[in-house]
């Protein structure tokens, strides 16, 4: 036991422990997901003002916090297996702690307590939060409730926690079985990212509808009725967690969540154990690549030798060669697949020019997708850095290469998706120009902001647990979306009363300005900051 | 001719308390092999990394085959090879897709680049691995092909960070010659050592390094020819700069 409790200290430290010298991005971490989490409850807040606003009559704010309850356990389940196939199923720091003097059997039962204490804290900055804002929205919001909301958070782990202990070796043997199988695996990115997409839209332009129009369809009403009697079904297990905020049929909910912890956990305890430890030792082993290519020498110059290799690197980095491929096919079909949403639902009730609106937000994200990498470029780097620093060919130009990269793929994925829009006809050929010029500005802007981060913030040195810091790219993305969501809800905004120009004007000059901004701030200052980077 | 020049050059690192290399001058001439002596953390890596162009430097200068490095830096960068002391490469590449990247960077044209990989893959036995990803190098392995690629451009000024670490003997021996034959053709090399043998085979000057500072410059001939001991020397040094 007391080798557990060491090995569980050990483990804090490594994953929660800060670096001294990692103090600036922490805290830049924890501002990014502070402003991010609150937009989040930002966004939480407005939704449920408008759920509450339209089903009154027919369902009880308790249900919705019912269903709200749900969706935490879900996103506590999700992060249960997530933890337990990263931290169990494929621990980086395995080939280190297998030399600790501590039995197999100790690490597992500490890494599953690990998780359990990870789960209670995400529960209940998840619960207090999310759960707060809704009781505030709708107005429920006493004493009584909070102590609700804290006796539903420390129940909040109990079935997600045991979920994840059957789910996490089964969901870890189909991703190995899709190892090898690359066009299942493309094909299920696309299908995610396009998911993505489809919701995010779905939203934005629910919510557009009742802020401009101060109504919600029919259809969309009864889906949101019916979803959310379905989470209130005495079926859905993570009811019996969300009973608790209300303190309704206690007994009822405490005997169901210890019995299910119970058959869950220890047939899934019966089946993990074995597999962690082949896992284990196969990892022990190590992994190292057989690839085997015949080429032949060159007299290449600097430029296309950078070129090539970025390229090599990337084709033979599976989630580099992925996320492009991915991206450059679910490109067109998100643009096709929104824009025809638009038309069936926007025309009959908003209007044709939101169609313009909504490609303008779809292509923005996407760019800001495409290249939120760019703010990876340095990082990626890692201990091969100083290769970049010895080579005599200057910052700037081998930046400029990398852009020229990225450019080009975003330039296609913008062709491919004007191509299909045009081809349907859903915008009109001048918009479409207008969207070319615009969408390649603002993809040149998100290049650049991603270099200017990265380069005042590199991370060469990966994290003792393995993880690379993607502080920049979460970074990237918040940007991104915040641009999408600002070239295109102007777009659809304005569109509506105004003249078409005036949309065309006012987006341009955005993009114009970030792009300008950006570049001004590359060319003057990158190559020495470049240069100060201590590797 | 004079190659390689450092005039009063100082490192601090970022956030650092003390100085890691501190007022340090040293010219290296063509034709000459300059080794690098000091006990762990005396300042050897940061003195490399300096004159290859990695670590940025406020203080001092540092000029290469006329070049200075600070404001002529790609200029400078063109004749230097530099062998990290961690051997890490672009390991997704094989090591023949490595050694043509750091060619083309310099601008070595395919015959060159032939030339001088068949001779050297040869003699450090690694032909046969040269299509394999680097990735599945062995510690060793991965040191010849970063020697290889930083030597490929027959740069004026060969750096080598502890070259001879975890080499087989046969490969050590092949690289001290290696060293000898790149300074005969009219250039310089400077690398750092622990091993006090191999120094006094192979350089022609020693300079010591001490907590930083440059204790003193002797001319390796008087080490082989009379009775003097290197290992002493280099424990008096150091035992005179006690921390
Ligand atoms: N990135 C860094 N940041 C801060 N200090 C550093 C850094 N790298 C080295 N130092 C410090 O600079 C000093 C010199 O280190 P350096 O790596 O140059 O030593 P060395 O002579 O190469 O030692 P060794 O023989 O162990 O390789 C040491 O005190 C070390 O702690
Ligand atoms: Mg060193």
């Amino acid at each position: 036991m007391e080798a557990v409790a060491t090995y569980l200290r050990l483990q804090m430290k490594l994953r929660w422990g800060s670096e001294e010298s990692d103090r600036k991005s922490r805290l830049l971490t924890a501002v990014v997901s502070v402003v991010t989490f609150m937009v989040i409850l930002l966004l939480e807040y407005v939704l449920i003002g408008v759920l509450v606003d339209y089903f009154s009559d027919g369902l009880t704010s308790e249900q919705i916090a019912t269903a709200f309850m749900t969706i935490v356990e879900a996103v506590l389940t999700v992060t249960a297996v997530t933890a337990q196939i990263k931290w169990l199923l494929r621990p980086a720091d395995v080939q280190i702690t297998a030399r600790f003097p501590v039995s197999p059997f100790s690490m597992f039962l500490a890494n599953l307590l690990m998780i359990y204490i990870n789960l209670t804290i995400y529960s209940a900055a998840l619960t207090l939060s999310m759960m707060g804002v809704l009781g505030i929205a709708t107005g429920m919001f006493t004493f009584e409730y909070f102590l609700g909301l804290c006796a539903a958070a420390l129940i909040g782990p109990v079935i997600p926690f045991a979920v994840s202990v059957i789910v996490a070796v089964p969901v870890m043997f189909v991703l190995n079985l899709l190892e090898n199988h690359n066009y299942v695996k493309l094909f299920i990115f696309i299908l995610g990212i396009v998911a993505f997409f489809v919701t995010y839209d779905y939203i934005l332009r629910m919510m557009a509808d009742y802020f401009i129009y101060q109504r919600i369809s029919n259809e969309t009403a009864d889906l949101w009725d019916k979803l959310i009697l379905a989470l209130n079904s005495e079926f859905n297990p993570f009811v019996y967690a969300a009973n608790f905020i209300f303190f309704r049929d206690v007994g009822r909910s405490l005997i169901v969540n210890a019995a299910v912890f119970a058959v869950l956990a220890g047939a899934g305890m019966t089946i993990a154990k074995p597999v962690y430890d082949r896992v284990r030792n196969r990892a022990l082993e190590g992994k190292r690549g057989i690839f085997n290519k015949k080429t032949a020498l060159t007299s290449d110059g600097a430029v296309s030798a950078v070129i090539k290799k970025e390229f090599k690197e990337i084709m033979r980095t599976r989630v580099y060669a992925y996320f492009y491929l991915g991206i450059a096919i679910a490109t067109p079909v998100m643009v096709f697949f929104c824009n025809r949403l638009v038309k069936q639902v926007g025309e009959a009730q908003i209007g044709g020019s939101v169609a313009f609106g909504t490609s303008v937000l779809v292509i923005t994200a996407f760019m800001a997708m495409i290249n939120v990498f760019s703010a990876n470029i340095i990082s990626k780097e890692g201990t091969r850095f100083y290769l970049t620093k010895i080579i005599p060919v200057s910052f700037t130009a081998q930046l400029s290469i990398k852009s020229l990269m990225n450019l080009m793929v975003s330039a296609g994925a913008l062709a491919i998706s004007c191509f299909v829009i045009g081809v349907l006809k859903f915008v009109e050929t001048e918009q479409i120009f207008v969207i070319v010029a615009v969408e390649l500005v603002m993809a040149a802007g998100f290049i650049l902001n991603g270099f200017n981060l990265n380069v005042r913030h590199p991370y060469l040195k990966n994290k003792a647990n393995g993880d690379v810091a993607e502080i920049n790219t979460s970074i990237m993305m918040t940007i991104g979306l915040l641009f999408s969501a600002l070239l295109g809800g102007t777009s659809i905004v304005l569109a509506y009363d105004n003249e078409i120009k005036l949309v065309y004007y006012i987006i341009s000059a955005v993009a114009a300005v970030y792009f300008l901004v950006n570049a001004v701030i590359f060319f003057t200052s990158a190559e020495r900051k470049y240069n100060s980077i201590e590797p | 001719m004079l190659m390689f020049e450092i005039r009063d050059f100082s490192k601090k690192y970022e956030g650092a308390k003390k100085y890691s290399a501190y007022k340090i001058n040293l010219k290296v001439n063509d034709g000459e092999v300059c080794g690098l002596v000091g006990s762990n953390g005396a300042g050897k890596s940061t003195l490399i990394k300096s004159m290859t162009g990695i670590l940025p430097y406020s203080e001092g200068t540092i000029i290469i085959n006329g070049y200075d490095l600070r404001k002529q830096g790609v200029k400078a960068k063109k004749n230097v090879g530099y062998v990290p002391d961690d051997h890490t490469v672009y390991d997704k590449l094989t090591g023949r897709e490595y050694v043509n990247l750091m060619g083309s960077m310099y601008g070595v044209k395919k015959r060159q680049k032939q030339a001088i990989l068949d001779s050297l893959a040869a003699r450090f036995n690694l032909t046969h691995a040269l299509d394999d990803q680097i990735s599945s190098y062995s510690h060793g392995m991965k040191q010849k092909i970063c020697i290889i690629g930083a030597i490929i451009h027959n740069p004026k000024v060969w750096v080598l960070d502890e070259p001879m670490v975890g080499l087989d003997p046969q490969t050590m021996a092949e690289v001290m010659k290696l060293i000898r034959e790149h300074a005969a053709r009219g250039n310089c090399v400077v690398f750092s050592s622990h091993n006090l043998d191999v120094v006094r085979r192979v350089c022609d000057k020693i300079a010591f390094i001490v907590q930083g500072r440059l204790a003193s410059v002797i001319d390796a001939a008087t080490v082989r020819n009379g009775n003097f001991d290197l290992d002493a020397y280099f424990m008096e040094l150091n035992g005179q700069w006690k921390r």
